[in-house]
């Protein structure tokens, strides 16, 4: 679980730790949503040099990002496997028996591995220099405009970045409880479907009923602490919008014309 | 001396086991250090709730200062109070310790330019100022309550109760707390009242004032000095003497005064020469 580099914050000091974190977050969505329309060879080695600007940017070392990859490594392999036998058309590259291997076949899967590679490792960078209350508050000042609607904005944030916090807590009871109950007897690797879905349980009871406790107790001592209403408190971190952050919209509008010139071409 | 807190004539019953203090009254004086002692369920943490409006009693009156406690009273009753709980890990809102003691400052308003030198003070006075980047799970339970207090530091109280803050901690996490609470108090003298609910009678040794409470009832309230005598008494009550007034009831020393572990330890000595 400890290995687990997705969704984990690494502190460091490159550029992109120093930009909003709107700001990052506007540029991961609009990269992931420009990737879904690659449509060539030429608009995937753009999506690429764009990825590697950023992979410097963040001045940390690409075995990080290797590890960010390995755990969905088989997803991968799987998705190329479907890709390479599945894909049909002409012409056939080999044959055997009735599986065959086609030229569009292994185009798709190796555009589908460029792009899952891609999205991954955006959004790796994006989490490895982001804490994860800075993504909260980014997506409560994005979602600001809802709050016409009456959607509790502040609240939602608040509570994202308390479950944020509480999940490597949460993660460490499992674990305790996991052990409690092997010590016991309980095994989840062996048996029938069944039986394993049923030994979950013994694991899911303790864990709702302290995860409940803290939550009791966390109320109090947020209230203690004068907590009212999510609405009308100052911030510690303010958010600010700066001169990288400027130079980090032009070089997303870059890539954005970039890559469209690329894809009528 | 003023009162800062005076409970008269409390009344409150739980809402499913029934009732628990009965016409309770108890009052702690202006930079007086109280310790509350009982057995488990005696109903100390429940005092504590009350005071600050976490639980709602029937009858009685409990005053903060010059502030009657009510629903209108409440967050000024809350920012004279400040309370520690017992648990490190449920009590940490923040994603690190900075942003944990922010949490009481940006309900407060505190402006954002104004925090960071409070969160730096308030760290400072409880030594955790080199962590203010840590994530909570990367520390341990000692450190963890020690940023709590910090947490209700910032907030300036004049009034800390610390439920059993000692309770889960390890050895040498208790010393640390322990050791800070004197350095406030020496720090703060009597503009800071402290109220330390616990069952650790070393504990309640530091305190000026002991008050022991069973099912509800204020047993004794006095010197730790004369409390601690009375060892077969706190025994029936399901509490122990400490260390060093047990150890000399063991050896059946007769000796009318209270004495710390290293007045006996000095004292023991003299008799070897």
């Amino acid at each position: 679980m400890n290995n687990l580099v997705i969704g984990q914050f690494v502190p460091g000091d490159g550029l992109l730790y120093r930009l909003d974190p709107r700001t990052k977050i506007l540029m991961t969505i609009v990269y992931v949503f420009m990737l879904v329309f690659a449509n060539g060879w030429t608009t995937y080695l753009w999506s690429a040099a764009f990825l590697l600007l950023a992979l410097i940017l963040t001045k940390q070392g690409l075995g990080l990002y290797w590890r960010g990859i390995k755990p969905i490594l088989w997803l991968i392999l799987f998705t190329v496997v479907l890709q390479l036998l599945f894909s049909g058309g002409t012409p056939v590259l080999f044959a055997l028996g009735p599986v065959k291997v086609t030229a569009p076949g292994l185009m798709n899967a190796i555009y589908v591995v460029v792009r899952f590679v891609l999205i991954v490792l955006m959004s790796t960078i994006l989490t490895i220099t982001t804490p994860p209350t800075a993504i909260a508050s980014a997506i409560e000042s994005l979602l600001k405009p809802l709050k016409v609607l009456r959607v509790p904005v502040a609240e939602l944030a608040l509570m994202l970045s308390i479950a944020l916090r509480f999940v490597p807590l949460l993660m460490g009871e499992t674990d305790k409880i996991m052990k409690a109950q092997k010590s016991r007897g309980m095994s989840l690797s062996t048996g029938s479907l069944v039986k394993r879905a049923k030994a979950v349980i013994p694991l899911l009871v303790p864990l709702f009923v302290g995860a409940l406790q803290r939550a009791l107790d966390l109320a109090n001592a947020m209230e203690v602490r004068g907590f009212e209403s999510a609405e009308g408190r100052t911030r510690y971190r303010e958010l600010a919008y700066g001169r990288d952050d400027t130079l980090a919209f032009f070089a997303t509008l870059l890539f954005f014309l970039g890559f469209i010139w690329l894809s009528i071409l | 001396m003023t009162d800062a807190i005076t409970i008269k004539n409390l009344t409150y019953s739980y809402p499913e086991q029934g009732g628990l203090f009965q016409d309770f009254s108890l009052s702690v004086k202006e930079g007086e250090w109280l310790a509350i002692v009982g057995h488990n369920g005696s109903g100390k943490s429940t005092l504590a709730k009350l005071i600050l409006g976490l639980l709602d009693f029937e009858e009685g009156r409990i005053k903060v200062f010059d502030q009657v406690l009510s629903e209108q009273t409440l967050a000024a009753v809350r920012s004279t109070v400040g309370m520690v709980f017992q648990n490190p890990d449920n009590q940490f809102v923040g994603a690190t310790v900075a942003d944990d003691v922010a949490f009481g400052l940006e309900n407060r308003q505190i402006p954002s330019l104004e925090m960071p030198a409070k969160i730096e003070k308030a760290l400072k006075q409880v030594g955790m100022n080199a962590y203010a980047d840590r994530e909570p799970h990367t520390l341990s339970g000692g450190q963890k309550q020690r940023v709590a207090m910090a947490s209700v530091l910032a907030l300036e109280p004049k009034v800390i109760i610390l439920d059993e803050a000692t309770a889960m901690l390890d050895p040498e996490g208790k010393q640390a707390v322990l050791q800070n609470l004197k350095e406030l108090k020496a720090r703060y003298q009597d503009e800071l009242t402290l109220i330390m609910i616990t069952h650790d009678m070393e504990e309640a040794a530091m305190a000026d004032r002991v008050a022991v409470i069973d099912d509800g009832k204020l047993i004794f309230d006095e010197k730790p000095e004369t409390l601690f005598l009375k060892g077969e008494r706190l025994r029936e009550l399901g509490l122990t003497q400490p260390f060093a007034m047990a150890l000399r009831e063991q050896l059946g020393i007769q000796n009318p005064a209270y004495q710390t572990t290293q007045e006996l330890v000095a004292w023991l000595s003299t008799l070897k020469a």
